[in-house]
């Protein structure tokens, strides 16, 4: 069995902040050795679930379990580039459009051996697909401190509330 | 509720008080002035005291204050004849401090590790020389106890500001600290929970630099390396939970020297998620007693 963050450092580009094709093949790398996520994973009815699995000055690493009808919320990175990988089970993510008549909502799958990436202003949200439950690697650069939510103001407006990950990890527990 | 904590509190009891009272060279106390090798200093009176260091946690909506006897007094620097009483009468003062405190405090000990003590305070210069210190080190890491680098005596500049030694030779002491524990000390004590006073003066700060001349950051990141965040603010605090993560930092104050109520104010500006990680579980985790 391989120790996490042993493993996970042996097995980074460089000691510096990644570019997002390189995040996408870290989360792919890391989402296709099973004996470094699997022991981590906890599928939890009452809340999605994630754990640290690795950080440093420049990267940090997440595994993320979902099921349900388990979901983020709309979010931004603020600073950090993303990369994703979907170990198993199958996603949604959902994004803001921007069209002639305004903001629509547009979704995509991402199944089970998908990876994608996005940039820090990207502002997506992510949600269990349903059917079986679902494990995902995120990998952040710079790693993640502050993410900005989105959600209704109380009158109608959108507004972003500014969170760090130290909220969102408080919030799941 | 979680208890929280104060990591970096000091405290003087009457025992050595009295005992600095007594003495005739630096260090020692004149009326509530204190002469020290490296200048004079107008306390207020009592407020080094335990009645006081209750009086403010309870204000500040602190659970337990880790005191100690800051280094600055220039104790280490003395002969040993003269060291002795004045660390004797700080042992017995803080043990009794801490038995009277109902659970409110913890203490370091000065140049060993002792029962009744959650570990040992050293001065900043003491990690230049991790030989001379191995004795101490070993035996902490032995009883899973907590090691705290703070500033030393630091010689002022002529005609500097009074505010000179704090913010240039303290900083300057806790970077060289920081950086020797990298260098050597990390992997010669890999269980040993060390925490660093005043953000180790900026070492953080320092680690591009570091790796710009090819030290691996990564090593940086130790889970057994802690900062406390006296006397910085918002800016500080947030770059270094930023680069750190939330693990390594805790709150301490510096408290009486400084008012703790500035970087409180700082800490819990970030939240309630934050205060839980820098006040509750990153003390918690330590201060566990880990016996290797």
């Amino acid at each position: 069995m391989h120790d996490t963050r042993e493993w996970i450092a042996g097995h980074l580009p460089g000691d510096r902040d990644l570019e997002r094709p390189e995040l996408a093949e870290l989360a792919t790398l890391i989402g296709r050795e099973p004996d470094v996520w699997r022991r981590h994973v906890v599928h939890d009815p009452g809340k999605r679930y994630y754990t640290q699995l690795y950080r440093d000055g420049h990267v940090d690493i997440w595994l993320i379990c979902w099921m349900d009808d388990q979901k983020t919320g709309y979010h931004d990175h603020d600073l950090s580039s993303g990369g994703v990988y979907v170990c198993e089970g199958a996603l949604v993510e959902d994004r803001f459009r921007i069209t002639t008549t305004g903001l629509e909502h547009a979704s995509r799958i991402r199944e089970a051996g998908e990876s994608f990436v996005f940039d820090a202003a990207y502002i997506h949200g992510m949600r269990h697909a349903g059917g079986p439950p679902a494990s995902s690697i995120h990998c952040y650069s710079p790693p993640l401190w502050r993410m900005g939510y989105y959600e209704e103001d109380g009158q109608g407006s959108l507004s972003r509330v500014s969170m760090t990950y130290l909220d969102e990890v408080a919030e799941s527990a | 509720m979680n208890a929280t904590y104060d990591l970096h509190r000091h405290l003087w009891p009457v025992e050595l008080l009295e005992e600095l009272r007594r003495r005739r060279e630096p260090p020692r106390l004149d009326g509530w002035t204190l002469r020290l090798a490296d200048g004079d200093y107008d306390l207020e009176p009592h407020a080094y005291g335990l009645e006081r260091c209750l009086a403010e946690l309870d204000r500040d909506g602190i659970s337990v204050a880790v005191v100690s006897l800051p280094p600055t007094l220039g104790i280490d620097e003395l002969p040993a004849e003269e060291a002795e009483p004045l660390r004797a009468a700080y042992h017995e003062g803080a043990l009794a401090a801490v038995a009277a405190s109902g659970g409110r405090l913890r203490a370091l000990a000065l140049d060993r590790p002792r029962d009744g003590f959650a570990g040992v305070c050293v001065a900043a210069s003491a990690l230049a020389d991790l030989d001379a210190l191995a004795p101490v080190l070993d035996e902490l890491q032995r009883r899973g106890e907590l090691l705290f680098v703070h500033p030393g005596l630091s010689p002022a500049a002529e005609g500097a500001p009074p505010w000179w030694q704090a913010v240039v030779g303290y900083t300057a002491q806790m970077q060289a600290a920081y950086a020797a524990w990298l260098a050597a000390g990390v992997d010669r004590w890999p269980d040993l929970r060390v925490l660093f006073a005043i953000l180790a003066g900026g070492g953080p700060f320092q680690l591009e630099r570091f790796r710009s001349r090819g030290f691996d950051v990564r090593r940086a990141q130790q889970p057994t390396i802690f900062f406390d965040v006296a006397s910085y603010g918002n800016r500080a605090i947030e770059h270094c939970l930023a680069t750190l993560g939330g693990d390594a930092l805790v709150y301490g104050s510096d408290a009486p020297v400084l008012d703790p109520r500035i970087t409180l104010a700082a800490v819990r500006s970030f939240g309630e998620a934050v205060v839980n990680v820098l006040c509750h579980s990153n003390p918690e985790e330590l201060l566990s007693a880990r016996h290797a």
